[in-house]
């Protein structure tokens, strides 16, 4: 066991593709030994760019990552990228089909693409996606492309992982007030409306642009609205532009430092979750105190919430 | 701690347009609690191997409804022993004739399946070659 993390971990850091493809595994499984791998790996981890791609099912996520990896890796930047698609509440399983878009990127080299299910992760990201960053950066990797589904509201946690996140959106979808209202319009640096070879583009980019305008004034960073056809490449050199423009923002701005430290506060307060979960919910589960607490909150004896506080001190 | 998803890439190698049969499995697979990476039509022998590396898959199913199969799965099959993936399991579907299903499970492939078979064996016959 002891010997498999060594191996996994020396294999990582000397840049080994079979060795980050199997760690991911590891990691994503929560093999025993995970901790373990993470923390030998942890010393070479070398921060790196992180670019976030958000937005509803279907409005071309995968295709425009795929002209932006294409675009990057063309200037020897070696290219980390993680699609999270979701994992289907009913059955636990996935189809993960952002590589479908991606395909000539496969076998390129200096460029490392994984698919990662949501595996119950609400807001589409798992502490396991954190920990994929961080073996990214000790395999060595320019940057990290990450794209994940906008499901509403719980989107909001790529804000927490990426230093830049596109928003993108398309016309005719029901990207309307509705939607942009529900939390997107603040976690975006940068808005995407593909599809703009459809009806109703112009008049959701300026929807857009007059909602971003009422955003909080005093920024130094003022969110670009951009039209995009990505299936035609058109403008996707401009969407490339912004993100390194706002890349170039936050180094000035000394915003960076800040974005990273709320990454390692998120990851920790992950793990962390994790681990309350695994030392004081799963040993309680199924207990006769468990059972005896469901039988009273059943009988409207005493509150649930009366209950968690019982259990909690009753458990150390 | 922990729990192993079992991981399938599904790939249509060559100029193949019949896609229903993989999208069939893929969804089948996803519906027996399956990761299933699908990379869509039109894949290189090349491509699908490395794709199958950096997903870490269990499984790489292919499927071929044109009558290219002999060659490009075969080409797969080898890539997959020059690089040292044998333990990857290697399936395949599709219109394969009897002859041909006996050559390429001479060269690699664990099993072929023709027009017709239920999804439900497919699905045990991967757990069962995964799990043991
Ligand atoms: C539907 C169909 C089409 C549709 C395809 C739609 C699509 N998007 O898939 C359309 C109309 C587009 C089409 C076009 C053509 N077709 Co057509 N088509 C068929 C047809 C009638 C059914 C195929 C099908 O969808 N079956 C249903 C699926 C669910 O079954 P399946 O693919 O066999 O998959 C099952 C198993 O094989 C297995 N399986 C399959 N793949 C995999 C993969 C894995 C990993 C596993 C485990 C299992 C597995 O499991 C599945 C479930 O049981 C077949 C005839 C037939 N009876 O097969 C001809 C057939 C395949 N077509 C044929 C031909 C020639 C063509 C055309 C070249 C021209 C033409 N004559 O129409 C074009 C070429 C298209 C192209 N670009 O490649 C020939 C191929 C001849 C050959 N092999 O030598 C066939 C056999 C008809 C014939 N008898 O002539 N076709
Ligand atoms: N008309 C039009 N179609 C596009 C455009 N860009 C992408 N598409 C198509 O939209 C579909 C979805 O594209 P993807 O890139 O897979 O979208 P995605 O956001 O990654 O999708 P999911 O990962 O499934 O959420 C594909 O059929 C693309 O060809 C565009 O600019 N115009
Ligand atoms: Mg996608």
């Amino acid at each position: 066991m002891g010997n498999q993390v060594n191996e996994l971990a020396r294999g990582i850091i000397a840049g080994e593709e079979k060795a980050l493809a199997k760690g991911l595994t590891f990691i994503e499984n929560r093999k025993s030994g995970y901790r373990e791998l993470l923390d030998s790996i942890y010393p070479e981890v070398r921060s790196c760019p992180i670019w976030g791609l958000t937005g509803a099912p279907g409005v071309g996520k995968s295709t425009i990552t795929n002209y932006l990896v294409d675009s990057l890796a063309n200037r020897s930047e070696r290219i980390g990228v993680i699609a999270v698609d979701p994992t289907s509440p009913f059955s636990g399983g996935a189809i993960l089909g952002d590589r479908v878009r991606m395909m000539d990127l496969a076998g390129r080299e200096g460029i490392f693409i994984r698919s990662m299910a949501s595996r119950g992760a609400l807001g589409g990201l798992s502490p396991a996606i954190m920990d994929a960053v961080s073996l990214y950066q000790a395999f060595g990797v320019d940057r990290i492309l990450v794209e994940t589904v906008g499901v509403g509201q719980s989107e909001t946690d790529i804000v927490s992982l990426a230093d830049t996140v596109a928003v993108i959106m398309m016309p005719g979808t029901g990207d309307d007030v509705q939607t942009i209202k529900a939390g997107l319009l603040e976690i975006g640096d940068i808005f995407a409306v593909n599809k703009a070879d459809l009806e109703g583009a112009e008049t959701l980019a300026g929807l857009l642009q007059s909602m971003l305008s009422s955003r909080n004034g005093d920024e130094k960073w003022v969110p670009p609205v951009i039209k995009l056809v990505a299936s035609q490449g058109q403008n996707l050199d401009t969407l490339l532009e912004k993100f390194l423009d706002h890349q170039k923002s936050l180094e000035k701005s000394g915003q960076k430092e800040k974005k990273e430290k709320m990454r390692n506060e998120m990851a920790l307060k992950m793990h962390l979750q994790a681990r309350f979960q695994d030392l004081y919910l799963g040993p309680l589960l199924g207990t006769e105190d468990w059972e005896k607490a469901i039988k009273s909150i059943n009988r409207r004896e005493k509150s649930p919430a009366y209950w968690a506080e019982k259990l909690i001190s009753r458990s150390d | 701690m922990g729990e192993n998803k079992i991981r399938v890439l599904i790939a249509k190698p060559g100029l193949d347009g019949h896609d229903r049969g993989a999208k069939v499995v893929a969804q089948a697979l996803r519906d027996a609690g399956m990761e299933v990476i699908y990379t869509g039509l039109r894949r290189t022998p090349d491509q699908i191997v490395s794709a199958a590396v950096q997903e870490d898959v269990q499984v790489i199913g292919l499927s071929s409804l044109s009558g290219a199969h002999n060659h490009l799965f075969k080409k797969v099959a080898e890539l997959l022993q020059e690089k040292g993936h044998e333990d990857i399991l290697l399936i395949g579907g599709g219109i394969i004739p009897e002859k041909d299903r006996k050559q390429l499970e001479d060269v690699g492939f664990d099993r072929i399946f023709s027009p017709g078979t239920s999804t439900e064996d497919i699905v045990s016959y991967i757990k069962e070659k995964v799990n043991g």
